[in-house]
């Protein structure tokens, strides 16, 4: 019998205003302080979280990567294929997330809608792309 | 023609919805908040293995004191273009209602109400959940591009 699939997730913030993105999608994390260049700004996404840090996600997209600036503390979250739900449109489009993650059937936290957020795709985005430069 | 409904009270207000829109009534469920949601929409449970739109019945139908989380029950609804979550504080068993007993609705008092039955005194609406579901649909540019 084939074993499920299990995927992995990067989930910024504490829930329930965490967002998790597919590790996969994910070329490297930068703190904030090292960055230089265009990022989104979804530092809102993770205001529950007591952790204020900040750091940049550069994340795949269709083409080139992209800067995610967020904020709150970054946990490593594995979850069964069927674990991770996709979101209706009614729902999914509006908030710009693709699919729900519900272990044991209880909604934990909402996946990043990867797909949306690249470049040519970004009419609409609810997130203003902002340059960060390093401190000094 | 007959119709059988099912009489769901949010606060103090009972209403009629169409018993074919019914597939389940469960406690209160644990739901997720969305993220920059419309208050009409404020998340998501999960039912038979699928993320579930959370849509307040109470508040759509202007008659919302409470919010929708706090409601005991969740009522599981089929619809057009899906499955949706409605937090309701209570239900009784479908009824069978006789045509000339459903008026057309005086006023338009509340929204999306198509009929109504005076129980008494009391007046109690048919919702019409299917527009209703389908204005928010579209509301909510679920089916369009631009977010």
């Amino acid at each position: 019998m084939e074993a499920e699939r299990t995927l992995k997730f990067l989930v910024v913030g504490a829930t329930p205003a965490a967002v998790a993105i597919p590790a996969a999608a994910v070329v490297s994390v930068l703190a904030e302080r090292d960055f230089t260049g265009s990022a989104l700004d979804l530092r809102a996404l993770g205001a529950a979280s007591s952790d204020t840090s900040g750091h940049v996600l550069l994340v795949r997209g269709a083409g080139a990567p992209i800067g995610l600036r967020v904020r709150g503390g970054l946990d490593l979250l594995s979850a069964r294929e069927a674990e991770v739900l996709p979101l209706p449109p009614l729902v999914g489009r509006f908030a710009w997330m693709s699919h729900l993650i519900a272990p044991r059937g209880v909604p934990l936290v909402f996946v990043l809608d990867l797909a949306r957020l690249d470049e040519s795709h970004t009419v609409g985005c609810p997130w203003e792309a902002h340059t960060v430069e390093p401190e000094t | 023609m007959d119709a059988h409904v099912l009489p769901i009270q949010l606060d103090s207000n009972w209403f009629f919805i169409e018993a074919h829109h019914v597939r389940e009534v469960l406690g209160a469920e644990p739901w997720l908040p969305i993220p920059r949601s419309r208050a009409e929409l404020p998340g998501v449970v999960v039912w038979r293995g699928r993320a579930v739109p959370l849509v307040d019945l109470g508040r759509l139908l202007g008659v919302a004191k409470g919010a929708a989380q706090s409601r005991p029950r969740t009522l599981i609804v089929r619809h057009e273009r899906g499955v949706a979550a409605l937090p309701i504080d209570a239900a009784r068993e479908v009824r069978r209602i006789s045509g000339e007993a459903l008026k057309s609705v005086q006023g338009g008092l509340v929204p999306y109400g198509t009929r109504e039955l005076d129980e008494q005194g009391e007046i109690v609406t048919l919702i019409d959940l299917e527009t209703l579901l389908s204005d928010l649909d579209r509301a909510s540019g679920a089916h369009g591009d631009g977010g």
